[in-house]
């Protein structure tokens, strides 16, 4: 049985909100594009790596892990 | 490429595995399963992935290829191989009685709790000058070369314990012991990174080592 297919009483128990279910996406993608940041950097033997790492990688973590807690914080 | 970076880029892989699933599928979140892999794979993993990352970073600006990965520090890389006992860096880096992987690392950074923390902060001071300042050759250090450095390995051994010059009177001995006769800089062992004379000394390289 599909969400669509359930009464509405458990369509809300089974479908995330629009809004958390656009949070989860931020923070994924944001936490992806840090990973992606990580990756490079490492392969990057050079001083200005780590700047790089802490500075935008840093960011998009940072961005990532916002997202995910307001999602949870404020799911209800 | 070391087995740390490749064991973290392998876990990097499986995690973004993860977000990805989670991110096509964000009703996974609303059962009690969902939720812990979403709390998994969008913080915990994250979060230790990105610590993991600082830390080898850090022990990756440990290797003596990082620090000579800048083209101001050339010439000083070229001074480790000069091929002279008096030259200090060199004897020390061609007779690898330092680890030469981690040959600027081990003789420049404090030997204290936070000497290493330092060490890096230090190394962001550098990426500062060299961006504001625009330094160039003969580079000099922040602050005075301690002791410390020298007597991390040296102390107890024999050449220093029992070298003549260090026991010429009792005083020489307990003075450097202070760091109030350095070693470096009081006429004893001053020949360091000797940049300036470059094109007239020998350097050894090892067998099947590529000369610059």
């Amino acid at each position: 049985m599909t969400a669509e297919q359930l009464p509405e009483v458990h369509r809300r128990e089974s479908d995330a909100s629009p809004k958390v279910k656009r949070r989860i996406r931020v923070s994924g993608i944001f936490l992806l594009l840090g990973m992606a940041v990580e990756v490079i950097t490492l392969l990057w033997a050079h001083p200005t790596s780590f700047l790089v790492f802490v500075a935008v990688g840093g960011l998009f973590f940072l961005l990532g892990l916002a997202a995910y807690l307001f999602s949870v914080v404020f799911t209800h | 490429m070391d087995i740390t970076k490749v064991l973290l880029i392998t876990f990097i892989g499986l995690t973004a595995l993860l977000i990805y699933t989670v991110v096509l599928r964000p009703d996974l979140t609303t059962t009690r399963g969902g939720k812990m892999l979403a709390f998994i794979a969008l913080f915990i993993l994250p979060v230790a992935l990105a610590g993991a990352g600082v830390q080898t970073h850090i022990e990756s600006s440990k290797q003596t290829e990082f620090c000579l990965s800048c083209h101001i520090m050339e010439p000083y890389g070229k001074s480790l191989r000069i091929d002279d006992g008096v030259h200090l860096a060199g004897s020390h880096f061609v007779n690898h009685r330092i680890p030469v992987d981690e040959a600027c690392y081990t003789c420049h950074t404090d030997y204290t709790v936070f000497g290493g923390t330092k060490s890096k902060l230090r190394g962001l001071r550098h990426v500062w000058v060299w961006l504001t300042q625009d330094p160039k050759p003969p580079l000099h250090l922040y602050a005075a070369y301690t002791n410390k450095n020298c007597l991390h390995c040296h102390l107890g051994g024999k050449p220093f314990e029992e070298g003549a010059v260090h026991n010429a009177d009792p005083e020489t001995m307990k003075q450097i012991k202070e760091d109030k006769l350095s070693c470096v800089s009081s006429g004893c062992h001053d020949m360091n990174h000797d940049t300036a004379n470059l094109k007239n000394l020998k350097f050894y390289y090892p067998p099947g080592e590529r000369q610059p």
